[in-house]
């Protein structure tokens, strides 16, 4: 069959490419970009490890046609750093040690992202809410949790200094 | 998994998807037209369900990618009823103002699909024609007397939510909306604490004329009639998991616990 152009925004560069149509996002990502933030687990849109963000929603790249991001503006764990600084909540989750093995780490950071953007102030029982889209099977979600609560703090310091 | 000749069962992923052809789809004429042009094709809105499809052994030969037909996105008031556009997804529906103001109970049973990232996602259409008995959709939406509404290249056409499972649908339907009769004070109750043994909705309007539908994770759901004069009407809930006795004596206690918060509400 034959390949479909894609123009779509990744990390906040505008690209243009062309892929087969039975491509999934996450091949297209890590096999096509190099971008191996994203990681195959379940291969069936369920433990979250191969989450990005389209249009700042959140969306398993395992069960997301790459010609679907036409038009769309991506955003992978590679883009959360600006200017060699980590993100907020990259450095909430390295303070609180919210990852063992790290394999859903990424997934789980993007998630926090969608949420910020989402809900500026979650109270606990909505980050386990969104964290729970997600799998961590070395089970380390209290961590997590407090890395998420943390980050929610920290975005809100920031948010509030640039005000 | 998927049997292959030869091979028995074989676990599949999504790096062996057959080849398929892509209309993406700009207005629901366009879809329509697509899908009568590919006989057999597959339709993608959310996607939620439709690569798990694939990795059973789902090898159409074209898709049809409808999730940018902002018409069916849409949820309103017209003539009486509440349209909900098939692409909605649990997100959408479940915020909706209109959703929670028109039918209390509704938006809150619908919030508890699937958890935040799939609710993103997912539609309501794509929760229906997917056919799966887990899947909630159904089960609520036949507590509402909802009906469905088709598009196809031979003109339009309209069914039960409950006749989902088994309507010979014309070549190339496509579901557009979901249409919900509204009544004087229907509102909705889920019961779910029991999922996936059990889950039951029970919907009921102010001249106490509803519908209860309990369901399974394994078999259809089941409708009764529960308006004034219909009379029990009993039958067979029992699946591989749970017995009837067992069911039948739950259902009950859920209704008592159901009738309860509806009448509290």
């Amino acid at each position: 069959m034959s390949p479909l152009q894609i123009r779509y925004s990744l990390n906040g560069k505008a690209r243009e490419d062309h892929v087969p149509p039975s491509m999934m996002l996450v091949d297209y990502l890590r096999d096509r970009l190099d971008l191996k933030g994203a990681r195959i687990g379940c291969s069936r849109g369920v433990c979250g490890a191969c989450t990005v963000l389209v249009d700042g929603k959140p969306v398993a790249g395992c069960s997301y046609f790459a010609f679907q991001i036409d038009g769309r503006n991506i955003e992978t764990v590679e883009g959360l750093e600006q200017d060699g600084k980590w993100h907020v909540i990259q450095q909430a989750f390295a303070d609180h040690s919210a990852f063992q093995c790290g394999y859903c780490t990424s997934g789980m950071m993007l998630i926090t992202k969608a949420m910020l953007e989402h809900e500026s102030n979650p109270d606990r029982q909505s980050i386990i809410d969104w964290i729970s889209s997600n799998v961590c099977r070395c089970s380390g979600y209290p961590q997590i949790i407090a890395a998420v609560e943390d980050a929610v703090e920290r975005s809100a310091a920031k948010a509030g200094q640039a005000a | 998994m998927k049997r292959v000749d030869g091979a028995g069962l074989i676990a599949t992923s999504f790096r062996s998807l057959p080849a398929f052809g892509v209309t993406v789809a700009r207005d629901i004429g366009e879809a329509v037209r697509a899908l009568a042009a590919h006989d057999g094709a597959a339709v993608l809105s959310g996607g939620a369900d439709l690569v798990a499809q694939f990795n059973e052994g789902f090898a159409p030969t074209h898709l049809v990618d409808i999730s940018r037909i902002d018409a069916m996105k849409s949820i309103e008031h017209r003539n009486g009823c509440l349209w909900i556009g098939a692409c909605v997804t649990h997100q959408q529906g479940s915020a909706s103002a209109v959703v929670q103001s028109t039918i209390p109970g509704f938006a809150e049973a619908w919030r508890k699909i699937a958890n935040v990232r799939i609710r993103m996602s997912a539609t309501i259409g794509g929760n229906l024609m997917a056919r799966r008995t887990r899947y909630e959709g159904a089960i609520l939406l036949s507590a509402l007397a909802a009906r469905l509404q088709f598009e196809s290249a031979n003109g339009p056409c309209d069914i039960a939510v409950e006749d989902i499972w088994d309507a010979v649908l014309p070549a190339g339907a496509l579901l557009t909306a979901i249409r919900i009769p509204l009544r004087d004070g229907l509102r909705l109750d889920y019961e779910r604490s029991l999922r996936p043994v059990m889950t039951q909705a029970l919907a009921i309007d102010l001249e106490g004329i509803g519908q209860l539908v309990t369901a399974t994770e394994f078999t259809r759901p089941r409708l009764l009639d529960i308006s004034p004069g219909a009379g029990y009407q009993p039958y067979a809930i029992g699946d591989p998991v749970a017995g009837d006795d067992y069911l039948n004596h739950t259902a009950g206690v859920f209704m008592r616990r159901q009738l309860a918060r509806l009448a509290a509400s």
